[in-house]
């Protein structure tokens, strides 16, 4: 039961299932606490940073067919709203995920190699570069 | 010797080059890929910015660089919906799909989906829909590697159909995904440097001003401020709600970029792909937008649509093959045939071939 356990969660990140050692009861409890941890501050900091690019995305969409007087102002010279809300686009992608990898990178990773070393596992297994 | 022989001789040395290389890595691919793992995905040791390049590579097409360019040269503003709809998709991918897809340690989306599902029914739907996405994906792609060919080497637009369809499936086939992975590396470096040459040289014509390249667009156009706006392809408003939502959602559907996430080691690798893809293709789809505008400027409309009427002609023999299946469905016709002649049942005479089909 306690291999088998190891093996779910080692293999939720990637991790090869190689051992046979079965864990104590505070082991595996530490584990799965900080799995729900991660996908509670998943939730918490995911959907909301989604809902919100793609909610600027549908404007964008919703404006450029149903404005088309308001899309077509002129900011500078020929440069147009529609243009600029174009630009945007690529603009707020970039910084979505900026800001996701930044999160990512600070919240959740730490808690990942934490689980990790509470299974026994090393901190990531070689690819080639 | 004229100058167009001096230029095909030119690109098909090129072109035979590449040709060759890229089956060379094929060849060195196929003895790496020991079992199904490195078959399918590379044995899961990709870099997750070999992984990105690779799939920006893919994206990177002929589709794509011809189609969004393209588009915008002829209807201006609402060529750019492709570019930024492209774009949004990866943020579906980088925050809820690419990380999970890899933990899930698969082999494909179906693999991922049979996991929690029931199987049969699950796998069933999921290879209808691949090979469904595949044939419309592939019928675009081919038609764009016809032209381009065409254009640059002397051969038809055809053969070269056929000759870049053999080349795909032997690269497939041969080499697995660290081949393709290879080869759509080598791929995407050569076509963003291309593009980034192509754009600076047309952005030094116009003084690297976007205001004097959008005016220069504009009145090359003859539809002036409308050029700039939405409305000259989208003549139904929600048709570009529709399609933009299609391209935003849709790009986490394509099985080819999607099974490219199975190839790295751990979620995080993953997420470096993501980024990857989304800071290269960005930059590549930004510079399509401006080479389309450039091409509206200094090239015009009527010398780009009498340049190649490939695409319009595959478009029209494309939906006469969709109308028509049903009619000319063999099946359907013996069929109907064979209820005529026989209302009750049993046997009949498939009347094209003269002979019987059954009993």
């Amino acid at each position: 039961m306690a291999v088998s356990e190891t093996q779910t969660l080692a293999s939720q990140f990637g991790y090869a299932d190689v051992s046979a050692i079965p864990l104590s009861y505070a082991e595996k409890n530490g584990a799965n606490g900080i799995v729900k941890e991660i996908a509670r501050r998943r939730a918490k900091v995911v959907v909301p940073l989604f809902l919100c690019s793609f909610a600027m995305y549908v404007a964008t969409l919703v404006g450029l067919s149903y404005f088309p007087g308001l899309v077509g102002y002129k900011i500078l010279g020929s440069i147009n709203l529609a243009y600029g809300l174009a630009l945007a686009q690529f603009a707020i992608t970039f910084l979505t995920a900026f800001i996701y990898a930044v999160w990512v990178r600070r919240a959740i990773d730490p808690l990942i190699a934490e689980a990790l070393a509470i299974l026994g596992r090393p901190p990531a297994i070689g690819s080639i570069r | 010797m004229t100058a167009s022989a001096h230029g095909h001789l030119f690109t098909s040395l090129f072109f035979f080059g590449f040709i060759a290389f890229s089956l060379g890595l094929t060849w060195w691919s196929m003895r790496r890929a020991r079992n199904a793992t490195g078959f399918f995905v590379a044995g899961r040791r990709l870099a997750g910015w070999q992984n990105g390049l690779a799939i920006s590579g893919d994206y990177m097409s002929a589709a794509s660089f011809l189609g969004i360019a393209g588009l915008v040269s002829l209807f201006g503003y609402d060529g750019l919906l492709y570019s930024f709809g492209f774009i949004v998709g990866w943020v579906v991918i980088v925050l809820l799909v690419a990380e999970p897809l890899r933990n899930s340690g698969k082999y494909t989306l179906s693999d991922v989906m049979a996991f929690r599902l029931r199987a049969r029914p699950v796998r069933a739907a999921a290879a209808v829909s691949s090979v469904t996405i595949g044939l419309f994906y592939l019928l675009a792609q081919l038609v764009g590697a016809g032209a381009i060919a065409s254009l640059l080497l002397p051969v038809q637009a055809d053969a070269a159909i056929v000759l870049v369809g053999i080349l795909m499936v032997v690269y497939v086939l041969f080499g697995g995904m660290v081949a393709t992975t290879y080869v759509q590396i080598v791929k995407a470096v050569l076509v963003l440097g291309a593009t980034i040459f192509l754009t600076v040289l047309l952005m030094s014509h116009f003084n690297f001003s976007v205001d004097a390249l959008l005016s220069a667009a504009a009145t090359a156009s003859g539809k002036g401020d409308a050029f700039l706006q939405p409305g000259l392809y989208f003549t139904n408003k929600l048709d570009l709600v529709s399609l933009g939502l299609g391209l935003a959602l849709g790009t986490a559907g394509l099985p080819h970029i999607m099974m490219r996430f199975y190839t790295v080691p751990v979620a995080k690798d993953a997420r470096t792909s993501a980024n990857w893809v989304i800071g290269v293709v960005g930059l590549y789809l930004v510079m399509t937008t401006v080479l389309g505008f450039g091409a509206a400027a200094l090239v015009g409309r009527d010398t780009i649509i009498a340049a190649n009427k490939r695409g319009p002609a595959a478009r029209s023999s494309a939906w006469r093959w969709v109308r028509d299946a049903g009619r000319r469905d063999p099946g359907r016709l013996y069929l109907r045939r064979h209820f005529r002649d026989h209302p009750g049942g049993g046997g009949g005479t498939d009347h094209r071939r003269g002979h019987q089909y059954c009993s």
